[in-house]
């Protein structure tokens, strides 16, 4: 008897173009990280898909049985549960420590934690030569820019680093690194 | 017995959800694929409880739920809505639908049969119960009286509560709500008239102490006979009893914990705690299934993820439900501890009242 009621599907929010589409990865032998960063494929294939405005998240505005995601078009991936989120090699090398950083995406700002080696963390260096097409924030927590009281969190989010505009390391991050 | 109505587009979660129910529970099953399917069955044949899949297409779940609450055939059903759409947003929705209770998926079995339990009892008020809350570290200085004060009083805004500090060398749960201990239950143990109710002291919020004697040494220790009988009368007029547990494991306290609804077991970021903490789980294996780990976080210093403990925790216990509650660092308590008024009280807002109104929602529903 299984302990948890899960769909074999990982289910996971999409943002892109101020819509937030809930749909589950017709894969289920890859993450969804394992799928993002595939090169062999730019687009995502999503059944079940459910769209909402960012701005009423809850409010169901479309139904599609199976929908095509343009990776590159995406702003940003969130999943609740941290390993559906993760490449296989993450799961078991991303460690508790890293950076709190603050990111700016189309409608979004992103808090959650960069798990990224080193006692610096050099924002510029870090996105032209460490990110790669998505970056992947753990612990995350993104409030839209038009309805502040709107935030979505989730264990984790894989960003596209195309659409990032703005990233910062949070002061409190800085903090505990010297404490440690 | 009750009839559980399921309302979801998976076939194979219809079928799991069916297997689970009926093998470890005793209510009867209907199954609907899909919304409109539901609320034909639903108001041909109106059940006890029903639960819902969110995502479905044609009609949804929220749509379900609002049809349900219309039509006076169905308008009394306990609801639960099952939802792989996590966010708070989606929760507010569920319940601003009409559902009783939200699980996000991947929903844990043992949360959804309490979460079923529950509707099923607040429906037949005979079967309600109180719910034993022992709050415990078998290690001092973990912020065990911190955290049982604090839930008794968020708790009492939920229902009638009784905060029973067992301590056996002077409790602190008095000087925690600024209350003088002149009663407690050193004084119900030298009345011989044993079947008396228990002497409790007022606290402004309405929730209610069993204090501990104040000097220790003076009056007897509880013997199981005469806690068990403190239990039996606290239980007949009250909702929760969060007992203030000593860091004890004895003929006492062990049958006090096998009454609990949930046990919280308490623990810190240190070597030590840690330690204590797994061995107290392997002491407590035959209550695993009801044991929330908690991590109160004590020190703004603390280093100790909770992804880290509950790794710990996989690997060394098979827990059913091992992820741990993290009740964040507070720099209030010290103050509050001072002033002798509850944080929940004093800051309402502040992060470990934050922590412990979580912990409240997921006692409730057996779900964060």
């Amino acid at each position: 008897m299984p302990k948890a009621l899960r769909d074999p599907h990982i289910v996971a929010d999409y943002f892109t173009q101020g819509y937030r589409v809930s749909g589950a990865l017709t894969e289920k032998s890859r993450s969804l990280s394992d799928i993002i960063y595939d090169r062999n494929t730019s687009y995502l294939l999503i059944q079940a898909a459910y769209l909402s405005p960012i701005t009423d998240p809850a409010k169901i505005t479309g139904y599609f049985e199976s929908t095509t995601v343009a990776k590159i078009n995406l702003d940003f991936v969130l999943t609740i549960d941290q390993k559906d989120g993760l490449r296989l090699d993450q799961q078991y090398t991303l460690g508790t420590l890293g950076f709190n950083v603050s990111l700016i995406v189309p409608f979004f700002e992103i808090r959650g934690r960069l798990p990224t080696p080193g006692r610096t963390l050099d924002p510029r260096v870090f996105l032209t030569n460490q990110a790669g097409v998505f970056v992947t924030l753990l612990d995350v927590t993104a409030r839209c820019t038009f309805s502040p009281d709107v935030s979505y969190q989730g264990g984790v989010a894989l960003i596209n680093t195309a659409k990032i505009s703005f990233m910062g390391e949070r002061e409190a991050a800085l903090d505990r690194r010297r404490s440690l | 017995m009750a009839r559980v109505l399921i309302i979801d587009d998976n076939p194979s979660i219809l079928t799991l959800l069916r297997t689970f129910l009926e093998h470890r529970t005793p209510h009867e099953v209907i199954l609907a694929e899909g919304g409109k399917e539901g609320m034909e069955r639903a108001v041909e044949d109106p059940p006890d409880l029903a639960l819902v899949d969110v995502m479905m297409p044609g009609i949804d779940g929220y749509a379900v739920v609002r049809q349900l609450r219309r039509d006076p055939r169905t308008a009394d059903v306990g609801i639960i809505i099952l939802t792989a759409r996590g966010q708070d947003v989606d929760h507010e929705a569920a319940l601003q639908a009409g559902a009783d209770l939200y699980l996000s998926k991947p929903v844990d079995m043992q949360a959804l049969a309490d979460a079923i339990e529950t509707l099923v009892g607040r429906r037949n008020p005979s079967s309600q119960r109180t719910l034993v809350l022992p709050v415990l570290s078998l290690k001092g200085g973990i912020g065990v009286t911190t955290v049982a004060t604090n839930l008794a009083v968020l708790l009492q805004q939920v229902g009638s509560t009784v905060l029973w500090d067992l301590s056996p060398t002077s409790g602190h749960a008095a000087l925690f709500l600024g209350l003088e201990p002149k009663i407690h239950w050193g004084l119900d143990l030298t009345n011989s008239q044993s079947d008396s109710a228990p002497k409790l002291l007022q606290h402004r919020s309405g929730l209610q102490v069993l204090c501990a004697p104040p000097v220790p040494g003076v009056f007897r220790w509880l013997d199981a006979e005469s806690s068990s009988a403190l239990m039996r009368q606290l239980m007949t007029e009250t909702k929760f009893i969060v007992i203030d547990m000593p860091p004890i494991l004895d003929g006492v306290t062990e049958p006090l914990l096998s009454e609990a609804y949930r046990l919280l077991l308490l623990t810190g970021d240190d070597p030590p705690a840690l330690q204590t903490t797994l061995a107290t789980l392997k002491a407590l294996r035959k209550l695993r299934s009801k044991t929330l780990v908690v991590y109160n976080v004590r020190d703004s210093n603390a280093h100790f993820a909770a992804e880290a403990l509950q790794r710990t925790l996989r690997l060394s216990h098979k827990l059913q439900d091992p992820v741990p509650v993290d009740l964040p660092y507070d720099p209030y308590q010290r103050a509050a501890l001072k002033r002798g008024v509850p944080l929940a009280l004093a800051r309402p807002d502040s992060s470990l009242t934050r922590g412990l109104k979580g912990l409240v929602q997921r006692l409730l529903i057996g779900q964060t």
